[in-house]
């Protein structure tokens, strides 16, 4: 699930950038530390919206840089349990396959692939059905419902199932 | 309760004919077996000779070692005369099964009758269930109590008031230990009995109560005693009976004339305190072996294999067992008969994989010969291998002593019991389903638990508070609940949280085998016993009573046991540890072999080492001494191909190899290797060693477009010129919008050299002078060749050399021209026209763009859009040929007739099968591009 919220960090701040351009170099500083970092309260944070205040810096004592209590507006994408998530498979192995969804890496075991699909290795590994319709193989779009989420510290891994009504390949490669 | 294992009589010298009675329903009750009574006349012959040798107080070990087990025998005599005619029978039928030595006809029959005897009263045994013999044993010992308060009608409570009330009093008869033979306490007993028998018949009494020996006292028990054990402490050591009685006088008669007891040796007391000591049975030796249980045979051929009990003989010291069979039929029908002897009970050298009995298999060998019979009792095809080996189901059918099996803590390893389970199957040829097999055993596990929680057979579950808890048995059945506390008695109090009993909240008393603890698909568990204990992972799916498990660590689905889960916190750290390293450390391996361990097993870890090519991990398997030290330069650094800095923890791209377009993030930094860990790697936890100068960090600050060496060993030796280290990325000819100009000629930039327009005069278009630069590169390794896209192609040649090759390329669609004398350059005009997919950096983010080249430079190719809007030069290493399909015109783009074109007729595997003109060629596809023809 995407989240849009407003967060805030702590941004140390170079005397070197004190100028006309510090908002900028703060915005920028921000985006390239916060952007594409994942934390296990709020996700993954996809992108930043805008700096909502910069407040008063406070200046370091004996090392001069400016240490800005930054508010900003965010997107974060968090999977939950029971969350259904368009993804693209990644790799396919015997033990089933692993896909992404932006930054999310999701594996779905052969157990929650349904029965009638099965594993293929011999031109590229896959999963498909015997009649061939249906076929899951590396770049696949695949819908899939999470059924559970690990998160770590700096990383969110999740387990998907492709058992249910609606689930499944959603386009042939 | 469970009846003592050692022998022990009570003797009743006032009712002697009462016991006798009883001596015989005893018999009967049990229903002995009759292998043991057969065996007794034999062994008790032998024990007399060894009791004649040992009279000296020292023995050697071995000796004791044997002659015990035919203690262990005998000492079951009773003494209803059995038919004797199998008295013959070898004494090696300890080691296997008693009645199959035969080899004529008569001896056949008599065999099958005593099988079948031997059967029904095993069927008899199996009627009387443990309760029904703890009833009996109550029924026939607890009320001769010697103790008054307990006699009769109070052995219902045995509380722990009742328990202290039974301890000995000083006026209660005295226990005495009395030293005899090492190994003939058994004996002993037995005479005693027997003499107690001889003297009521003249209308005597032996004057004492009770004579018993323990078998577990050994030697190596003193070690394990606390050092605060009283002085007389008989009962670490073997050699010793104790006999009950009031006097010690009494027990000196009763013991005069045996002679395996030392007369030398006065009885000593037993103090009171240390009674119960004496008569305690090993807690060990309280669980023991039952029908049904899993042992593991502790010596042998099948040392260490898991044994299913089918069959105990009624004095529990032998048991029939049920185990995956380790057979060399080769070598067993090329043994001769005349060896048999000699070899027998020997481990074969070179130990025979289990698998199972397929008698069809064994009939191929002319030698072998297989019999199959019906059992008469059980109806089940039965298979006489050599009239030795029996074999049910697959399954090798043997009797051994009890004493060489190690009972099987609880449940078995899955993985074991999934092994043992296929040998079942194993006829079939195993090729059942994975899911299908799974299913089969669940059920057969399910099966399991609950009749090995009947019998005490399966560990306990252990419950902690907060467990989600299944109700698996009772009316509330299927019930889902939640562990709140730990109730008396034993029982779990338990939430239920299903919603199938909404509104109920009060707490149910469950017995801990009613419930099994259960786990949603999805929650993250820690397994707590058995092969994989310490893994953490997530559960896929529980069925029955194993879950599939994918770990986090090794990224590999396991089954285990939901008994041996538990529920973990979400974050988790790797348990894997072997020695002091633990699972991705980084180890040196011998001087120059460093490795990252990714994979650790009991006793040897798996290591990926940088020794090996990223087409061809070189993962060694390594014991603990293997693992010479752990490394830990967080410091150290590398460069990559652009020369920018390459420190642990940094993502980088792979812009060279094999694995090219793949990122990592450097978990450790070695001599020029990176180990990186990838996501889109599945081996080895997602580690892989390459080269840091094929790799290039995401955000370095140093423009990443130079020019990397070759992926190759030959070039990797070979220091790039620093020349090259930083030409200008993108020269972009004339202003941006301008698209190439057919007709105009590019020159290579080189950087350094300073001059920026050589003459077209130098270049000599003679083709026999130009060194055919589509000479087969001979360094390329073979995984790289396949690749499309190489990189290497525009390698420039270290030194001056390079730096001079110039490359002139004609619009016109024709081969590009090469300076003479630059040997060896493999330049990158076969693309010159063909289309190729173009990976531009652009902020370090890649983009891919089919677009048409053309005109390639030595290091630079131009390119335009769809419809020659613009054109950019790109380097030629990230031009990557675009697969040509069938029918398309295509350019072959290396080799000795690049440059060609024609069209692709075909493919084969890898191969495209080309016709240029008249003739037909086949070409590795990665090597011919498809190609836009100008506009004529």
């Amino acid at each position: 699930m995407f989240y849009l919220l407003e967060l805030n960090r702590e941004l140390e701040v170079q005397p070197r950038h004190f100028g006309p351009k510090l908002a900028q170099e703060v915005e920028k500083r921000l985006r390239q530390e916060v952007e594409g970092t994942c934390s296990g309260i709020y996700g993954f944070v996809l992108a930043v919206l805008n700096l909502e205040s910069l407040g008063k810096a406070r200046i370091r004592e004996g090392a001069g840089s400016a240490v800005f209590n930054v508010t900003y507006k965010c997107i974060t994408f968090k999977p939950h349990k029971g969350e259904v998530l368009d993804v693209v498979v990644t790799t396919v192995n015997k033990m089933g396959f692993f896909a992404e969804a932006g930054p999310l890496q999701v594996f779905v075991s052969n157990h929650l692939i349904p029965e009638a699909f099965e594993f293929s290795s011999i031109h590229e590994p896959c999963y498909a059905t015997p009649d061939g319709e249906q076929r899951i193989a590396a770049a696949s779009d695949v819908r899939l419902r999470i059924v559970g989420t690990r998160i770590d510290a700096n990383e969110i891994f999740a387990v998907g199932d492709i058992k249910g009504d609606y689930l499944g390949v959603l386009q042939m490669t | 309760m469970v009846p003592v294992k050692s022998v022990c009589l009570l003797i009743h010298a006032q009712e002697p004919e009462a016991e006798e009675d009883e001596e015989d329903e005893e018999e009967d009750g049990l229903g002995r077996h009759r292998s043991a009574a057969r065996k007794r006349g034999k062994a008790a012959a032998f024990i007399d000779d060894v009791a004649d040798e040992d009279d000296e107080e020292d023995e050697e070990a071995s000796r004791q070692q044997k002659r015990s087990r035919f203690i262990d025998d005998i000492a079951e005599v009773d003494d209803d005369d059995e038919d004797d005619e199998l008295e013959e029978e070898g004494l090696d039928d300890l080691i296997d099964d008693a009645g199959e030595h035969v080899h004529d006809a008569a001896d056949m029959i008599a065999m099958r009758r005593q099988m079948r005897e031997a059967e029904m009263q095993a069927a008899k045994d199996e009627e009387m269930n443990p309760e029904e013999l703890q009833a009996y044993l109550k029924d026939r010992y607890g009320g001769q109590s010697h103790y008054p308060g307990t006699g009769g009608a109070g052995t219902e409570d045995f509380g722990a008031v009742a328990q202290q009330a039974l301890l000995p009093k000083p006026s209660d008869p005295k226990l005495w230990v009395v030293r005899c033979a090492e190994g003939a306490e058994r004996e002993v007993v037995v005479c005693l009995l027997q003499k107690c028998y001889d003297l009521a018949q003249k209308g005597r009494s032996l004057l004492i109560k009770s004579a018993f020996c323990q078998d577990h006292l050994k030697v190596g028990v003193a070690a394990v005693r606390k050092p605060a054990q009283p002085a007389i402490s008989p009962h670490m050591q073997r050699g010793y009976l104790y006999v009950e009685a009031v006097k010690e006088a009494h027990v000196a008669e009763a013991v005069r004339g045996m002679r395996a007891v030392f007369n030398s040796k006065k009885p000593r007391m037993v103090p009171l305190g240390e009674m119960t000591a004496a008569v305690a049975v090993q807690v060990t030796a309280a669980r023991g072996v039952d029908v049904g249980s899993w042992v593991r045979a502790k010596a042998g051929l099948y040392k260490g294999d898991l044994a299913q009990v089918v069959d105990l003989d009624a004095s529990g010291a032998r048991a029939t067992l049920r185990l995956v069979p380790r057979l060399d039929l080769a070598a067993l029908s090329a043994r001769r008969p005349e060896d048999a002897r000699a070899n027998f009970g020997r481990a074969p050298r070179v130990r025979p994989a289990a698998k199972a009995f397929s008698p069809d298999e064994a009939r191929q060998y002319k030698t072998l010969d297989v019999l199959t019979q019906r059992d008469r009792t059980t109806g089940q095809l039965v298979h006489v291998l050599n009239g030795s080996q029996r074999f049910s189901e697959g399954y090798l059918i043997k009797s051994v002593a009890v004493k060489g099996l190690a009972l099987e803590d609880g449940l078995p390893p899955l993985d074991d019991l999934q092994r043992f389970q296929a040998a079942a199957q194993g006829g079939g040829g195993g090729g059942a389903g994975d899911r299908a097999g799974a299913a089969d055993l669940a059920g057969l596990v399910q099966s399991l638990t609950t009749e090995g929680e009947g019998q005490g057979g399966a560990a306990p579950t252990r419950f902690a508070k907060g467990d989600l808890v299944l109700v698996v048995q009772g009316d509330l059945a299927g019930i889902r609940g939640r562990v709140e506390a730990f109730g008396e008695d034993g029982l779990l109090m338990v939430a239920p949280t299903d919603s199938k009993l909404p509104g109920f909240t009060e707490l149910i008393g469950l017995h801990p085998r009613e419930i099994q603890k259960h786990f949603e698909s999805g929650s993250h568990v820690k397994v707590e016993h058995g092969q994989h204990m310490g893994e953490t992972g997530m559960v896929v799916t529980v069925t029955g009573p194993i879950a599939t498990i994918f770990t986090d660590v090794s990224r590999q689905e396991i089954r285990v046991f939901v008994k041996d889960l538990v529920q973990a916190v979400a974050v988790t750290s790797s348990v894997d540890t072997i020695g002091g390293y633990e699972l991705h450390d980084l180890v040196a391996l011998d001087a120059t072999t460093v490795g990252v361990i990714v994979g650790v097993e009991r006793d040897a870890c798996r290591v990926l080492t940088n020794q090996g090519r990223p087409e061809k991990p070189d993962v060694r398997v390594a014991l603990l001494p293997d693992l010479k030290r752990k490394l830990n330069n967080r410091k150290a650094g590398a460069q990559d191909g652009a020369r920018n800095e390459v420190a642990v923890g940094d993502i980088v791209e792979v812009v060279d190899g094999p694995l090219r377009g793949k990122n990592g993030t450097v978990r450790y930094v070695v001599r020029g290797f990176l180990f990186l860990q990838s996501r889109q790697i599945p081996d080895h936890g997602g580690y892989v060693c390459v080269q840091a100068r094929h790799c290039r960090v995401r955000g370095g600050r140093k423009p990443a477009l130079t020019k990397t060496p070759a992926y190759d060993p030959a070039w990797a030796a070979t220091p790039a010129h620093p020349g090259f280290a930083a030409p200008s990325p993108y020269h972009l000819p004339g202003s941006p919008g301008r698209g190439p100009t057919p007709g105009m000629r590019y020159h290579i930039d080189t950087p350094g050299s300073g001059h920026l327009a050589p003459t077209p005069g130098s270049y000599l278009p003679t083709p026999g002078m130009a060194p055919s630069p589509f000479s087969p590169a001979p360094a390329l390794t073979p995984g790289l060749a396949a690749t499309p896209g190489l990189s290497y192609e525009a390698v420039l040649l270290p030194g001056g050399e390079a730096r001079g090759a110039v490359h002139e390329v004609d619009a016109a669609g024709l081969l590009a021209r090469v300076a003479p004398g630059r040997q060896g350059d493999g330049g990158a005009w076969g693309y010159e026209g063909a289309e190729a997919s173009v990976e531009v950096p652009v902020r370090d983010l890649q983009a891919v763009t089919p677009a048409r080249t053309d005109t390639v430079k030595g290091d630079g190719g131009a390119w335009g859009y769809e419809g020659a809007e613009a054109s950019v030069e790109v380097p030629v290493r990230d031009l990557q040929a675009v697969t040509p399909a069938r029918t398309d015109t295509v350019k072959l783009l290396r080799g000795d007739l690049a440059g060609r074109v024609g069209e692709l007729v075909g493919t084969d595997g890898g191969d495209g099968i080309v016709k240029l003109g008249p003739e037909i060629k086949i070409w590795e596809l990665a090597h011919v591009g498809r190609v836009v023809l100008p506009a004529a």
